[in-house]
């Protein structure tokens, strides 16, 4: 009686041991990670926080669950092959932290990524992807005195160091506003005018209401160049254009654009026509104007003033 | 000598041979499942593996066989052999075994042929397995609804999904079946031009190409012929090919040239480009045939607009109804 207790024992004590064992080697990386976390939001002001899940929606995996069957297997020959209970309470334990391991390393937060943006830099902390705890994804900062600027990469931020090298953070597609907001509040350059965006990410409505809202101020930096055009004796002709009938936005070379031409008062005759360009599309991928607030009326602003320069420059030559 | 064996050999049905049932299976599985409008099995290149199982697997197999036959001939009988050398004995019998199945393995559809199989909802792509435990997910599904079109791109297939990411497909000898399925189902085509290697298309295809789409050019522009018979117009449709050398490469591209003729003098010019070869690739025009004849017609339908618009003739607004 106590011989079979006592086995019974050993293999619970065992099971418990191993399901330990897998469990510190594979499931502690939420903990250690919440841990790593913890301390940069002691020490740093955290602008901006962000949890992806970095697997691709839209497609589904058939799962591959035959290591599991497997040392099922393997578990149940070894305990009818092998006659010593010091080998079955041993493969108990190998059993338990197998299986353990083995469901640790396939579940959601492996593939979880995280960021900060912090004031003084950005932390990645990359997604584990099911290594053991020795070798665990550390969180990797980078100041923002090494970076040069950003770029939008559908749905990475890339940082650019000096050198072109860059550390790229994915971000939730939704979080694209907030992303760029806090980048720009924390005083990070844009390195290009536009974002290359998967061309589903754009959603029509807020696009059409943004080419709206552009045109309308548009209109309304054109009215500070009102003397100097009235004096110059030229009428604006201003407006969003697209090369594509109706709104197909998302065709292969669709475009939209802001242009601007600069007519004389008297001939009607255009002295200068400039473009600044909101959406490009190439089928899968596009490219969409980035800017916003400030920025973006900085920008306008300088692009009116360069025609303006444009147009001078021509009338002067006809006067000539 | 039956357990050496039986040890020998499931572990090597467990590490690789059961891939061959089990996939056989599940695309049996599938096929039952859904209504699978196309199949297709694209063959990889043969890729080299088990490599570490050999390095060490054919010079102990070799040893152990030459242990063996000198225990025998010592013994004089396999009777006078021990449970251990028994043992040792059936595991060579069972490492014999893999070795004669290994080739034909290796040779396999299993292990060189991936499955594409489009059904009226989705598109399943089932691996070549490599290894049961070493090798991941069997089988990857991607269905229409997450699917907003596909582009082809050097020897892929590129399923983009909503919203973000895409998703690669080799395609091997079967690009154009692909496409064909592709537009049947009524997937978008994202991009106009295939890029892929020039290897690819053979030069007589692309002849082929450049004929079957200037017939549709030319019957475009006959329809456009009496409307235009009133300005004294016409449209012209010819086909260039031009090379051009530059620095350390050269550049080869075919196009189609519209112009509106009046008398003898062109008057405007639009150019299509059928293919284009770049040092390795090739950009070639790849499209559902319907859609030459819309995208030809829009090509010609600017060129007579532009020059009625100079011309100063209205265009008759079409309702549609």
């Amino acid at each position: 009686m106590t011989d079979i207790l006592a086995i019974w024992k050993a293999l619970l004590t065992a099971g418990v041991l191993g399901y330990l064992a897998g469990t510190v080697a594979f499931g502690l990386s939420p903990t250690l990670r919440s841990r790593q976390k913890q301390k940069v939001f002691i020490a740093e002001r955290v602008v901006l926080a962000g949890d992806v899940n970095t697997e691709l929606s839209g497609y589904q995996v058939g799962k591959n669950d035959w290591n599991f069957v497997l040392l099922s297997l393997a578990f149940v020959f070894m305990l009818t092959v092998s006659a010593s209970d010091v080998l079955a309470v041993i493969g108990c334990f190998g059993y338990i932290g197998g299986m353990i391991s083995l469901y640790h390393r396939r579940r959601q937060f492996q593939k979880q990524q995280g960021f900060f943006f912090t004031e003084k830099g950005v932390w990645l902390f990359p997604e584990n992807l099911g290594r053991p705890l020795w070798r665990q994804a550390k969180g990797h900062f980078t100041a923002w005195q090494q970076v040069t600027g950003y770029k939008i990469d559908g749905s990475f931020v890339q940082f650019y160091q000096e050198g072109g090298s860059y550390v790229q953070v994915e971000y939730l597609a939704a979080d694209y506003e907030r992303v760029k907001s806090a980048l720009s509040e924390l005083g990070v350059e844009r390195l290009e005018l536009t974002d290359r965006l998967w061309v589903a990410q754009v959603d029509e409505e807020r696009f059409y209401a943004m080419e709206d809202e552009i045109n309308d101020l548009g209109w309304d930096l054109l009215d500070l160049f009102h003397e100097e055009l009235e004096r110059m004796r030229l009428r604006p002709e201003f407006g969003v254009m697209r090369n594509m009938p109706g709104d197909r936005l998302f065709e292969e070379q669709a475009r939209s654009w802001l242009q601007l031409n600069l007519l004389d008062t008297d001939s009607s005759e255009r002295v200068a026509a400039s473009s600044f360009l909101l959406w490009h599309s190439t089928g899968s991928v596009g490219y969409l104007l980035g800017l916003s607030g400030q920025e973006l009326i900085d920008r306008l602003q300088e692009w009116m003033k360069r025609t303006l320069r444009d147009a001078e420059a021509a009338k002067e030559v006809v006067v000539s | 000598m039956i357990a050496g064996f039986l040890i020998v050999f499931l572990t090597w049905m467990c590490l690789y041979g059961l891939n061959v049932p089990l996939r056989a299976y599940l695309v049996r599985r599938h096929q039952h499942e859904h209504e699978v409008l196309m199949r297709i099995d694209v063959r990889h290149q043969p890729k080299e593996s088990g490599g570490k199982v050999k390095r060490w697997l054919v010079p102990l197999a070799i040893g152990v066989s030459i242990w063996a036959a000198v225990r025998l001939i010592a013994a004089g009988s396999l009777h006078n052999f021990s449970d251990g050398e028994r043992l040792v004995i059936g595991m060579l019998g069972g490492l014999l075994l893999i070795a004669a199945l290994w080739p034909l393995y290796q040779r396999s559809a299993t292990r060189n042929v991936e499955i594409v199989l489009f059904d009226r909802h989705g598109v399943t792509m089932v691996a070549p397995r490599y290894g049961l435990l070493s090798q991941g997910a069997f089988q990857m599904r991607i269905e229409w609804k997450d699917c907003f079109g596909y582009s082809v791109f050097r020897g892929h297939v590129m399923f983009a999904l909503r919203p973000i990411g895409h998703v690669e497909q080799v395609y091997g000898q079967f690009r154009q079946s692909i496409q064909s399925a592709l537009s049947s189902l009524g997937i978008p085509k994202l991009n106009a031009y295939d890029v892929i290697g020039c290897e690819e298309v053979a030069s007589e295809e692309l002849a082929a190409i450049e004929r079957e789409v200037l017939l549709i050019a030319q019957d475009v522009a006959a329809s456009y012929s009496t409307e235009l018979l009133s300005e004294g117009l016409a449209v012209g449709v010819e086909l260039l090919h031009e090379r051009e050398e530059e620095e350390e490469r050269s550049v080869e591209h075919a196009t189609l040239r519209f112009s509106l003729i009046e008398g003898q003098k062109s008057l405007h010019d639009l150019d299509w480009m059928i293919w284009a070869k770049y040092d390795e690739t090739l950009e070639l025009l790849a499209m559902p045939k319907h859609q030459y004849y819309e995208e030809l017609d829009t090509r010609v339908q600017s060129l007579v607009e532009m020059r009625l618009r100079e011309l100063g003739v209205e265009q008759k607004l079409t309702v549609l109804q």
